[in-house]
């Protein structure tokens, strides 16, 4: 962890800073769990404020970066367990889908067969893939952000690479 | 790492939106707007010359309710309640910087007094009275269920407030707030009142420092702008605008004051404890009634002796847990002590306390909501059905006396 990584923004300028260095990274968790844009928004701004109003509880333990992701993840997840966002397509819509496109190599899908596949993931799942697979966050890394086992998380990404493998047979 | 696994990876990143026009301008306002209320905050409550420090903690018998407005999902039917006597959003910051320690004395003013269980308040003066300033002396406001006593000197300023918070669980530690036992087992907060600089008609900005600190240690303050006058206390910054019309503070109470001395202890081993489905079905309580939020929403438990009091009251949730407490003058009125676990990660929870009707058929909150009760037997189903949408998180639960 380097000094600059675990340094802790003390007002909202250097908060600010700090966020908007590592915002692309966080949004992809969120967007990962909500699936929305303008959500993907209000989840951000909603834990940027908890952020800053709780930096004072943040122990050092981790990375200032670390402890973000993880109050955009479980943020992101109080909102979409609060606000009903959990998706319910129907599984034989999703597999009369009919993708077009690039076939994102990995999956055996075609890249707009693939978001399909991903809106029906849980969101956790989707979170973990995004850390992980997107980020190149290591499981024990991504264990912290997501609250989890090492374990649970590895078997979420097995969970949605049968999930890709089997939507792309 | 794969060839595949980095295609995947450059997908996953492609999909992430680009946010919207205002964003940053929105969370600079939104930081810039944070960090300007806690330097007032912490500067206003550390300079005397600013500060009107209330310090005549006491409590009136009158168990706390607060009226729900919920807005969204049902599950936030409590955390869109009020923390502490519906009052204020609640804006966690630093405990250190701006707990202001609960003073037990009183500073000789008489102890208030509070209505007979269940004495009504005329709520239609709320609507018209606006009054005077407040004067020398004791005012005291309710809306029916909640008592609020201000004290004011004779230079105008507040000298001490009473205000009942009516948690039915008390939990935590007390390193820099002293808590104390209200008659209903609540605890009480420290407060400070604030003379809003804008207003010369008795508006005032107050914080209420939380009530408990939990194990793993937080603490919160929520503010709000208070206006108060002779005829009418109005809070607002709320969902709704909270009003209390001012009642007469009759006689003296001899059981406000022996709160003062009476702090809560915890047990140093306390936790939250996890059960597990085997568990519940083993709790103790011979009659269950069990009620629903709704798909993946949480489901109530409650267990009620053979004379009506309840044994535990459980919610099948891994962000909240409650507890409950009969009210004075109702077999199925309970008010509830909802702590939100949502926001451990950051290192802070939040109690609210609602007022339900628990019956064999629903749970009725006060705003109109209801809560089916449904079958026990499947409830095992149900949770598991919860519990894949949301998890390995624990399911906190705590039994609480009648």
């Amino acid at each position: 962890m380097s000094p600059v990584e675990n340094a802790v923004p003390t007002d909202a300028r250097s908060f600010g800073a700090f966020i908007r260095a590592h915002d692309r990274q966080l949004r992809g968790v969120a967007w990962a769990v909500v699936r929305d844009q303008n959500q993907t928004d209000d989840v951000m701004q909603a834990a940027y404020e908890k952020a800053f109003r709780g930096l004072s509880t943040f122990d050092g333990k981790s990375a200032m970066s670390t402890w973000l992701h993880s109050i955009v993840y479980r943020t992101a997840l109080d909102y979409v367990r609060y606000e009903g966002r959990r998706r319910h397509e129907d599984v034989e819509e999703l597999r009369n889908f009919s993708g077009g496109g690039d076939t994102v190599s990995g999956s055996g899908l075609g890249r707009a067969e693939l978001e399909a596949v991903m809106e029906q993931l849980d969101p956790r799942d989707r979170a973990a893939m995004m850390l992980i697979a997107g980020w190149g966050y290591s499981y024990d890394e991504a264990a912290d952000i997501l609250g989890e086992a090492r374990g649970t998380v590895a078997s979420r990404i097995g969970r949605a690479r049968r999930r890709m493998e089997r939507w792309g047979q | 790492m794969t060839d595949h696994d980095d295609e995947l990876g450059e997908f996953l990143r492609s999909e992430v939106p680009e946010p919207g026009a205002d964003y940053w301008s929105n969370i600079d306002s939104m930081l810039d707007g944070v960090e300007s209320q806690r330097e007032e905050i912490v500067t206003n409550v550390q300079t005397d010359d600013n500060v009107i420090r209330l310090t005549d903690m006491t409590v009136t018998q009158t168990p706390p309710v607060t009226h729900p407005q919920n807005r969204s999902a049902r599950l936030l039917v409590a955390a869109a309640l009020v923390v502490v006597v519906g009052f204020g959003m609640v804006f966690a910051i630093n405990r250190s910087q701006t707990t202001v320690p609960l003073e037990t004395t009183n500073d000789g003013a008489p102890p208030a007094s509070t209505p007979a269980p269940g004495e009504d308040v005329d709520s239609t003066s709320t609507t018209e009275a606006q009054g005077d300033a407040i004067s020398t002396g004791r005012t005291c406001y309710s809306d029916g269920t909640v008592v609020i006593t201000i004290d004011v000197a004779d230079n105008g300023s507040f000298t001490g407030w009473q205000v009942p918070v009516g948690f039915a669980a008390g939990i935590g530690d007390t390193q820099d707030t002293e808590l104390h036992l209200a008659p209903n087992g609540g605890l009480l907060l420290t407060l400070a009142g604030i003379p809003d600089p804008d207003s010369s008609a008795g508006l005032y900005r107050v914080s209420e420092s939380s009530v408990a600190a939990f194990r793993n240690g937080f603490s919160s303050i929520s503010t709000s702008q208070w206006s108060i006058t002779s005829e009418l206390l109005t809070q607002a910054g709320q969902v709704d605008e909270a009003r209390f019309p001012a009642i007469d503070c009759g006689d003296s109470s001899d059981d406000l004051t022996i709160l003062e001395s009476t702090p809560v202890y915890y047990p140093p081993d306390f936790a939250f404890q996890a059960p597990t489905i085997s568990q519940i079905d083993t709790m103790p309580g011979q009659n269950r009634v069990c009620y629903t939020l709704g798909e993946n929403s949480g489901i109530f438990i409650f267990d009620f002796t053979d004379d009506g009091a309840l044994a535990n009251a459980l919610m099948m949730n891994p962000f909240q847990t409650i507890s409950a407490t009969k009210t004075f003058d109702s077999e199925t009125t309970y008010s509830v002590a909802t702590l939100n676990l949502g926001d451990r990660e950051n290192g802070r929870d939040t109690i609210t306390t609602v007022l339900w009707e628990i019956d064999s058929e629903r749970i009725a909150v006060s705003d109109g909501e209801e809560f089916p009760a449904i079958d026990c037997a499947t409830v095992a189903d149900q949770v598991a059905q919860a519990d894949d949408f949301l998890g390995e998180a624990p399911y906190p639960a705590y039994p609480v006396g009648s």
